[in-house]
């Protein structure tokens, strides 16, 4: 779960700011705006990198910075839009080091661990390339594999900063659909930014939308790209 | 590279070492029979010349070779995770200038940090530090690696340029002193010191295997290493500590040794196709060993007919190694 309480979000300076917004867990939301309104600013004062201007932010009830460095990697886990791709290391190491705030000093993979990292595999349909080295897979493949490694951290919190901008159409539509069912399924919060409307709307997601103008974020229930171009655009 | 398969072929490369060692002992300007070899270990006798040449002379050359191999093979790795570069290492970052730097000061200038028996050591370590922490200031500015690769080679040839002029003011006889330890020379250290040395340096290697789980996230980044919960300036601050005490102590007896940090743990990749440093630790250190032994047996085969410094061989080496390296990476 995460609370916003009268947060203003910025480097140095304020680029809006939320009053009062509560995500449930089992709650999808998509994040839109214009480029530059803060998105990826908002995701990073979440998992803890950039401290929020002013306010108070909870998750799962506790305040941010109240959180080690550990404790955090447990509670919330972040998918960039991009990976490079690591010469010789394998897909199924890589999705494996999603296990590292849960395993021992020695970063020690068990056979549960390696069962997690299998089944989310599948459950994107990565298995067949475990072997791979992430140098050798095209960018969409390397995206699914840190969505998984994202999975498999396990954490009740996951954001998503443009997950979907190197997938084809097909894939988008899996990977949009498989979040929805990992956040309903799992009990999990889950923050996507996107500029896939289209597809989301189809997908009858709710979006969170910062509107550049008033400097607020705006929650939008009901399923028409007008009214979210409206928001978002003007 | 299977796990089995990797800790089976790091079997060989540790069966490898005493093998290549006893060579190493046998082989020289005098040859001398294996029966003496381990006599000389086990059953020494003072009368005896072999047993003389082998306990004071061969014993201490070929535990030096095997450290200083582990001891940069293992910096080298160490630096080019934490850079996430391929091509550092100790001697492209400067952190070994920085310990020639005050290596120079100490002999060439007669200025002593510290005035103990083991000044020279202290001074090699302090500069190899104060190096490496120079180049993790920068790396907190720089984003990008080839920059910072790009800094660590201005500040080699800066402390190369502040060496060079220390040097024309120098008496002679100083001058020929730090020319040789310039050169490299596995064969500066007496029997007596070996035990202080091999303390430092295992010291240092199993520290560098407490930083094993971070070190395989940083292989993704450091931001990347962040999100898994990673305390990124700990262990920023441990490799360039384990950086600076394995160069720092290796240039400090045996003189500036070039490549091998840079050439061993690409090749520990290559061969091993694996990015857990679980098994590319043990291999640097075993592989760096077995490669050093195997440059001394060379040095020694060769000392009849034409006399190598240790640091020109390893750079004759390893200077086509990495061109080859280059160009493998662009086709």
């Amino acid at each position: 779960m995460i609370h916003f309480k009268k947060i203003a979000i910025g480097y140095n300076k304020t680029l809006f700011t939320i009053p009062d917004l509560k995500l449930n867990r089992g709650d999808v939301f998509i994040l839109a705006g214009k480029n530059g309104v803060g998105k990826s600013t908002l995701l990073k004062t979440i998992c803890g990198y950039i401290k929020p201007l002013s306010g108070t932010l909870l998750l799962n009830n506790k305040e941010i910075n109240q959180f080690n460095s550990n404790e955090m990697a447990r509670t919330c886990s972040i998918v960039n839009s991009t990976f490079n791709g690591i010469p010789y290391l394998k897909a199924k190491d890589y999705v494996a080091l999603g296990r590292t705030p849960h395993t021992n000093a020695w970063g020690t993979i068990k056979k549960e661990d390696e069962k997690k990292v299998f089944e989310s595999l599948k459950d994107i349909s990565m298995f067949s390339h475990k072997d791979f080295y992430t140098n050798e897979l095209s960018d969409g493949e390397r995206q699914l594999l840190s969505i998984c490694r994202a999975v498999c951290q396990d954490t009740p919190i996951i954001l998503f900063d443009e997950p979907t901008a190197f997938l084809d159409y097909k894939n988008k539509q899996n990977i949009i659909r498989y979040l929805k069912s990992l956040a309903k399924n799992h009990n999990k919060t889950i923050l996507i930014s996107s500029h896939d409307l289209d597809m989301c709307i189809k997908e009858n997601i709710p979006f969170l939308i910062i509107n550049q103008k008033e400097k607020q974020i705006k929650e939008i229930h009901d399923q028409n790209l007008d009214a979210v171009l409206k928001v978002a655009f003007e | 590279m299977s796990k089995q398969k990797a800790y089976i072929w790091i079997s060989i490369l540790l069966f490898c070492i005493p093998i290549f060692g006893i060579a190493d002992l046998m082989i020289g300007e005098i040859s001398i029979p294996i029966k003496d070899c381990f006599n000389a270990l086990f059953n020494y006798d003072d009368n005896s010349v072999n047993h003389i040449i082998i306990h004071e002379f061969r014993i201490p050359r070929m535990v030096m070779a095997i450290l200083a191999g582990a001891a940069l093979a293992v910096s080298g790795l160490l630096m080019q995770t934490l850079f996430n570069n391929q091509l550092a290492g100790p001697y492209v970052l400067g952190i070994n200038s920085g310990a020639s730097l005050f290596i120079g000061l100490f002999i060439l200038t007669g200025f002593q940090f510290f005035n103990t028996e083991h000044g020279m050591l202290f001074s090699a370590l302090l500069g190899a530090f104060i190096l490496g922490i120079i180049m993790l200031i920068c790396s907190l500015f720089v984003r990008s690696n080839l920059s910072l690769l790009l800094i660590g080679i201005m500040l080699s040839s800066f402390m190369g340029a502040i060496i060079n002029l220390m040097e024309t003011f120098a008496e002679s006889e100083k001058l020929k002193g730090f020319f040789f330890w310039s050169m490299g020379s596995l064969q500066r250290v007496e029997f007596s010191q070996l035990s202080w040395i091999i303390i430092i340096i295992l010291i240092a290697l199993i520290f560098s295997f407490t930083i094993v789980k971070p070190l395989n996230t940083l292989v993704i980044g450091e931001e990347q290493s962040q999100i898994l919960g990673i305390k990124i300036k700990q262990v920023r601050l441990s490799c360039i500590a384990i950086t600076a005490i394995l160069t720092g102590t290796i240039t400090a007896y045996c003189g500036p040794i070039a490549f091998l940090g840079l050439a061993v743990p690409n090749l520990s990749k290559i061969i091993f196709k694996t990015q857990d440093h679980k098994i590319l630790l043990f291999v640097n250190i075993f592989l760096g060993a077995t490669f050093m032994l195997l440059c001394d047996i060379l040095i020694q085969m060769l000392e009849s007919m034409v006399l190598i410094p240790v640091n020109v061989l390893t750079s004759l080496i390893g200077a086509p190694f990495i061109i080859y390296l280059v160009i493998r990476k662009k086709s």
